[in-house]
Order: C-alpha cells, then sequence, then structure tokens
C-alpha cells in the first residue's frame, strides 16, 4: 500500500508544480499506479534508500533518484537502480 | 529485494486482488539546475515527533500527514507504522533510510542541491481507501510544500 500511497501523494506535488521523484519497491505497483519519475530499488519492504547507517549506499540512491529530476525522457518514467 | 512471495498469504491475495488507483498528474518541469532548487522531503514511514499524536492504523487506513521540521533530533522520531508487512528496524535504527534529512544536509553542503525544506512531510502509507488521501490531505500538504517554495521532491515508501 505504502507503494500506491507515495504514488498519489506525488501526484499532488508534482500539480503545486514541483518536479518529484519516487523509490519504488514494489514494480508492479509503481507500474500500475504510474506516478511522474519513480526509481525501482532492490531492497526489502522497510528499506527504502538501502540500509540503515549507511550513508554511502543511501547517498548514492539519492543521486540516482534525482537524475530522473533533470532527465530529458518521457514520462511516466521507470528506472531500475543499479546497486 | 522486495518480492510479493515473501508476504503473508493474506497480504499476497489481497495485493492481487486490489484494484490500484492510477495517479493523476500534469507533468512539472525543471527551470533551473539543481544546485540551484529547494528540496522537500516526503515518506510514508510515519514517523511523528514525540509530542505528535501517533497514526490511526484502521482497516481503510489513515490520510494524516505530520509535519517534521528538518533541524529536529533524528533519533527522537517515533515510527507510527505498526503495518507487520514490512521489517521496521531499520528505519527505526536510522530515520535516514527512509527521511534522508543527513544526506540532504550533506548534499546541501556540497552544493548538489541549493536547500533543504524546512519541513517534511510524513504520511503512514497503509492507505486502502485513498479517497480522502488523493481528495483532501495530499493536496494539503502539497499546498504546503508549494508555499515554501519546494521545487523538487522525493518520496519514500517503506
Amino acid at each position: 500500500m505504502c507503494n500506491q500511497s507515495v504514488g498519489l501523494i506525488q501526484a499532488a506535488f508534482e500539480n503545486e508544480g514541483i518536479v518529484t521523484v519516487s523509490i519504488s519497491l514494489y514494480r508492479f505497483v509503481t507500474e500500475k499506479v504510474r506516478p511522474p519519475r519513480a526509481l525501482w530499488v532492490p531492497f526489502p519492504l522497510g528499506y527504502p534508500l538501502g540500509e540503515p547507517h549507511n550513508p554511502a549506499l543511501q547517498r548514492r540512491v539519492i543521486l540516482a533518484a534525482l537524475e530522473l529530476v533533470t532527465a530529458d525522457e518521457p514520462l511516466p518514467l521507470i528506472r531500475d537502480f543499479q546497486p | 529485494m522486495a518480492e510479493l512471495s515473501d508476504a503473508s498469504l493474506l497480504v499476497r491475495s489481497f495485493m492481487r486482488a486490489y484494484r490500484y488507483t492510477v495517479s493523476n498528474w500534469q507533468p512539472a518541469r525543471l527551470t533551473k539546475p539543481l544546485s540551484a532548487c529547494k528540496v522537500g522531503l516526503v515518506t510514508t514511514a510515519a514517523f511523528h515527533l514525540p509530542t505528535q499524536p501517533t497514526f490511526d492504523l484502521k482497516l481503510a487506513g489513515d490520510p494524516s500527514f505530520r509535519v517534521i521540521p528538518t533541524d529536529c533530533d533524528l533519533t527522537t522520531l517515533k515510527v507510527g507504522h505498526t503495518s507487520p508487512s514490512f521489517d521496521h528496524t531499520g528505519i527505526a535504527q536510522d530515520p535516514n533510510l527512509a527521511l534522508p534529512i543527513t544526506r540532504f544536509q550533506e548534499l546541501v553542503a556540497e552544493g548538489v542541491v541549493g536547500a533543504l525544506n524546512a519541513r517534511a512531510w510524513s504520511f503512514c502509507g497503509s492507505i486502502a481507501k485513498p479517497g480522502e488521501l488523493i481528495t483532501r490531505t495530499a493536496p494539503e500538504a502539497a499546498a504546503q510544500a508549494r508555499a515554501d517554495g519546494v521545487e523538487v521532491a522525493l518520496l519514500t515508501p517503506v
């Protein structure tokens, strides 16, 4: 449900003119909800940025997500994070 | 990797039968580099301050949100999510795992992004009936973000 909720909140932010990107843990849910931009990550539920107390991994996920914000590609856009 | 096969039979059956809501949006576009943008953070990890009410995990879900000041002491955040569908220990140990305030303070200091907004938005993601989320609470949080001058938002589920 979290992946759907994120996509629906994301739509509200995008509609305010804010460029949004979300993390996806369940790709099949994100494909159905179709938010503007999402980075699918191969982590378990509860671990959207990888691991606790692993700033380097968290940072890599964040930077990969931010790349979608400036990507010149058709929307909706789902990209897979490469660990 | 989050696999549906790892979920309980009840959750698997529910998720297979559930009719997901398609999000409805108009694309926004950046008009300046990220290094000049103010970033807002949104999570559905149900974080709340000790002084804020927790979330009401009734069956349909709690569409309310808590405003988290990004200068708060992250170690004091509570996790209001009690869903058995995921492991809570990671976000309880390190809130940055879902609400990466410290990571963005670092990115601001390095000039990768312009600024981190003074408030973040925390929802509880277990919302099976998202009507009020779509019509009332998500637009309310988004309007706050716009009023704050947020230009880019990162959203994380759990």
